[in-house]
Parts: C-alpha cells; structure tokens; sequence
C-alpha cells in the first residue's frame, strides 16, 4: 500500500489551479491564432494559388510531353557540337535594294531581328562579300 | 551600306531617310530591270510590355503606331513595293486574372492557342496582356490597311505588306531580351519553370520574313498563288514548345552550373507587383499634372519597373503557337516557311556562341527583360573573346541596321 499525501497532491493539482492554466494557455492560443489567423490564410492562399500556376495543365502538357534533363541536354551538345543545323528553305538573292528600319542598340529594341537579318543576307548571298563593306548590293 | 539614326516619330527625318540617295555600288550592282525595288523590313518597336493602362497608351503608340504610319508614308513616297512588319504573337494574349478564387481549379485562359484567326483576337484595350500588345495590333492595322495602296510615283505601282507575329519571346544570340539575357545575368530567379510556350529562335524568325517577302514579290509578279498580301502569319519554332523549366535545365548544364533559376513565388510576385504599379502610376500621374508631391516620389529606375502585374501573363500563360498556317506551302495559302529549328537547338546555338564570345558585352541583353534581382547574383563571367574579335573583323557591319527609334 503506497501513502499518498493527498494534501500536497491537490496543492499540485488542485482542480481549480489546473482549470487556471488550462483556461490561460486557451487565452494564448487563441490570441496567437487571432494573431497570425491572416498571416497564415495569406500563406495559404499563396501556397494554393501557386499550385493552380505552377502546375501544368493537362491539355498543355499533350502538346509538350517532354521534358528535359542535364542527360537530354549534354545529348543534345553532343549530337550539335560539330554541326550547325542549316535553316531550310532561305530564299537566295532578289537584287533588290533593302531598307531595314529599326534595331539599334538602345533599351527595348528590336535589334535582335534587323541585325541577323543582315548576317543572313550576307550567308544567302544578297550582299556581295567582295564588295568594300561599306558599298553592299541593295543595302542601304 | 549605309547606317542613318532618325527619330522614327518624326515623319521629316523618316523621310528624308529613305530619300538619302544609294550608294554606287548598290545602283551599279542591282539588276537595270528591278533597279527601283525595294524591300521594307521593318522591326522597330518600342517594347514598354510592363505598362498596361490607358493613361501610359501613347508612349507605346507613339513608336509603335505613329512611327509605323511615318514608315509607310515614307515607303510609299520612295516607291518601296514589299514591307513585312515584325509584329508579335503577344497581340494573340488575352489577358486574365490570375489571382483565383480557392473554388477554382485553374482558369480556362491558362492555356492559349494563338492561331492566326482574327476573330479570336482580343477587342477591348484590357483584353490585351500589355499597351505593347494593344500598339503592336494597331500597327498591324496601319501596316495592313496599306496593303495594295498606290506607291512611288509611276502609274499602276502598289506596296504589297504584311504581318509576322513571331513568339511568344524571340530568341538568339547577339542582342536577345530572354535566353541570351539569363546567360549574361547568369543568376537568374524566376517564377515561370512550369510555364509551356513556344519560342522563336531567331534564324526561324529571319527565315520567316524572307519568305513572306519572297511570296509578295512573286504576287508582285503576277503569280497565281492565293494573294496573301495585309495579313499577319503567326510564327514559331519547330517541334513541340518547351517550358521555361527545360530551357532552364539545358542553361544550368550546358554552363555547368554558372547560369542558375532559383525559383520565386509567382503569387507572392504578384502582389508585390500590384504594389510597384500602383507606386509607379501614382508618381507618373504626379509628373503628369506637376504636383508638387512628384518630387517625393522618386522615379522606379532599372528592373523595378519591369516587375509589374503585366508581365505575368505573359510568362505565366501556356502560350502555345499554331504556325501551320505559315508552313502551308505557297499553292494553299502559305508562306512556305519551313523554321526548321528546335527551340532546344537554337538554344544550344544561343550557348554556343555566347561560349565561344559572340554574345559577351551584350548591352541589350545585359540590360533589359527580366534581368530582376541583378545585385543579388553573381556577376557575369567574361568569357574569351576570340571569336567574337573575329566575327567584327569579318563583318564590320554586323550590327548596323538603318533606322533607329528614338531614345
């Protein structure tokens, strides 16, 4: 038979005390939820609502099925490496003069286009590589 | 070949451009017969895809719209019978909200299929993505309008024009807004790695525009293929179209890691971009009117003022191009354009030559697009410059083109 000090065991636990600490821990955790209730609702959504961006939808991914990895990358290196794949089908020379509006270096331009435009003139032959550079067929 | 920088919104400098007289050797080279053709290419455009509301409309217009008229009529008063206009495949985005309600799954509108159906396009000024989408439509409506008018002074002369939309982002080395501009920038934090959406590589891109010239001189001609003449071809690469995460992977590995794509929350980005486009609206509404309170608000330089609500269609939409009207071949209806590249092989191009030292020092590549977060990154890694001493030696004139928006 164990003797219990039932005295000093309700000072402990003493029904009363307990309710006390039960009922200031439920204050806090409500104050903190009331607290971070928006803080957690804005986590969410921006965690639900990435997922309905980041995820690919069906009908997209039936027309790109693939995707790639380091592997398909270092195979695709390795198959262009010593090659560059030709354009097909590039009409050759007009004799035609070209004006080429747009495409110098500033912000937000299309330099992009005009500029490999006249590289490709020159691989199609519309401008004459003999010629001084400054005095090509057609391009003024 | 001549280089001559104008303001291209103003139509007497426009002009007076065109009018400068050739030099020898091109009259002495061109054939007698076809001395007087001349070809348009026109790709200038004013790339402001950030702003979207009406009130910011005529700073897109201005280069856009206006500037494309002042071509035209100039074209015209020279006698030019053959212009294509770079327009783009963006003019295709419809615009949406892509803040949704937790009872939707995803937005219909999250997978677009741009084709070359004008019907679908949108109509109001809110539909478009951007004002740069909204001028670009309206440009094409110039440039298509002008189709068949009367040009250069002999009778019975006419301009033939058209409209490639090429997209959704152009790329390739020497001066390009997104691949070439993550390999310059190297660390690269983005929200777009699921995203699927074609791309145009840029030789596909040239390829198409010489082949819709190709086409309009033949009509010129007297050919008896189907008149194609004011229409806009919808352009892309061959193959299926990537995500933005594939062309990352290929990035990060054919660089060995010097390129990376840490990946942001595209929600998150949002609202912060909400937050940057009501700043900026507010404090170009304050210049506007010159208030007082302008001076408080100092302007958004640099990337700031790309990340706005705008962008995020743009990238985030499955933006798919349908170019099969473009492939037909000249007898059904086409353009016979064959863009034979893969967007993953004009990308190894983009690497390889960036590698070998083409693309370093890019200025339009280092310094515009989403290059946000630059401070936080690395800095770029100067590459050697060998071949790319080469390539200028050989090609003085590689980056010339004629006639220059202006600053």
């Amino acid at each position: 038979m164990v003797n219990v000090d039932r005295s000093s065991f309700f000072v402990v636990f003493n029904p009363n005390g307990l309710h006390s600490i039960v009922m200031d821990l439920f204050s806090l955790v409500i104050g903190l939820t009331y607290l971070w209730m928006p803080l957690l609702a804005l986590w969410s959504y921006i965690y639900w609502n990435d997922r309905c961006l980041t995820t690919i939808p069906r009908s997209a991914l039936s027309l790109s099925p693939k995707r790639w990895r380091p592997t398909d990358a270092r195979m695709l290196e390795e198959k262009l490496s010593n090659s560059h794949v030709p354009i097909k089908a590039l009409p050759t020379k007009t004799g035609r003069r070209y004006i080429i509006v747009g495409g110098v270096c500033l912000e937000y331009m299309f330099k992009l286009i005009s500029g490999h435009l006249i590289s490709t003139f020159f691989l199609i032959g519309r401008v004459s590589w003999s010629l001084d550079c400054n005095e090509i067929i057609g391009a003024r | 070949m001549q280089f001559i920088t104008v303001d291209i919104t103003n139509s007497v400098a426009v002009e007076a451009a065109f009018r400068a007289p050739w030099t020898k050797s091109a009259i002495s080279s061109s054939s007698s017969l076809i001395e007087t053709a001349i070809t348009v290419f026109h790709t200038a455009a004013n790339i402001r895809f950030f702003e979207r509301h009406l009130e910011l409309f005529d700073r897109s217009t201005r280069v856009n719209v206006i500037g494309t008229q002042n071509v035209i009529n100039a074209a015209r008063k020279v006698g030019v019978d053959v212009m294509i206009y770079t327009s783009s495949a963006s003019v295709g985005l419809r615009n949406l909200r892509l803040f949704f309600w937790p009872w939707e799954k995803e937005s219909n509108k999250l997978v677009q299929i741009v084709t070359d159906d004008d019907t679908q396009l949108p109509k109001r000024h809110e539909d478009f993505f951007s004002n740069y989408a909204a001028s670009k439509f309206q440009a094409e409506a110039v440039v298509r309008a002008s189709d068949n008018l009367p040009t250069g002074d002999t009778a019975n002369k006419t301009l033939r024009t058209g409209c490639l939309r090429p997209g959704n982002a152009i790329f390739g080395p020497r001066g390009d807004m997104n691949c070439g501009a993550w390999l310059v920038r190297q660390f690269n934090p983005t929200w777009a790695t699921s995203t699927v959406q074609s791309f145009t590589y840029v030789e596909n891109c040239v390829a198409a525009h010489l082949c819709y010239e190709a086409r309009l001189i033949d009509l010129q001609a007297g050919s008896k293929n189907p008149d194609i003449g004011g229409q806009a071809f919808a352009i892309s690469d061959a193959g299926p179209p990537p995500t933005y995460g594939d062309m990352y992977t290929i990035m990060e590995t054919l660089t060995d890691g010097q390129c990376t794509f840490p990946h942001l929350s595209p929600t998150l980005m949002m609202i912060l971009a909400h937050l940057i486009e009501w700043y900026y609206r507010t404090q170009q509404s304050f210049v506007r009117r010159g208030s007082r309170f302008a001076s408080l608000m100092p302007a958004l330089k640099g990337d700031l003022v790309i990340l706005q609500p705008s962008i995020f269609p743009l990238v985030l939409v499955h933006l798919i191009i349908d170019d099969s009207r473009a492939r037909l071949s000249p007898d059904k209806g086409g353009l016979g354009y064959e863009g034979s590249l893969t967007s993953t092989e004009g990308l190894y191009q983009t690497i390889d030559e960036y590698r070998s030292g083409v693309g370093l020092s890019d200025q339009r590549s280092d310094g515009a697009g989403f290059g946000l977060f630059r401070f936080w990154g690395k800095k770029p890694t100067k590459v050697k410059e060998s071949r790319a001493d080469n390539l200028v030696d050989a090609v003085p004139q590689f980056i010339l083109t004629e006639i220059s928006n202006p600053p």
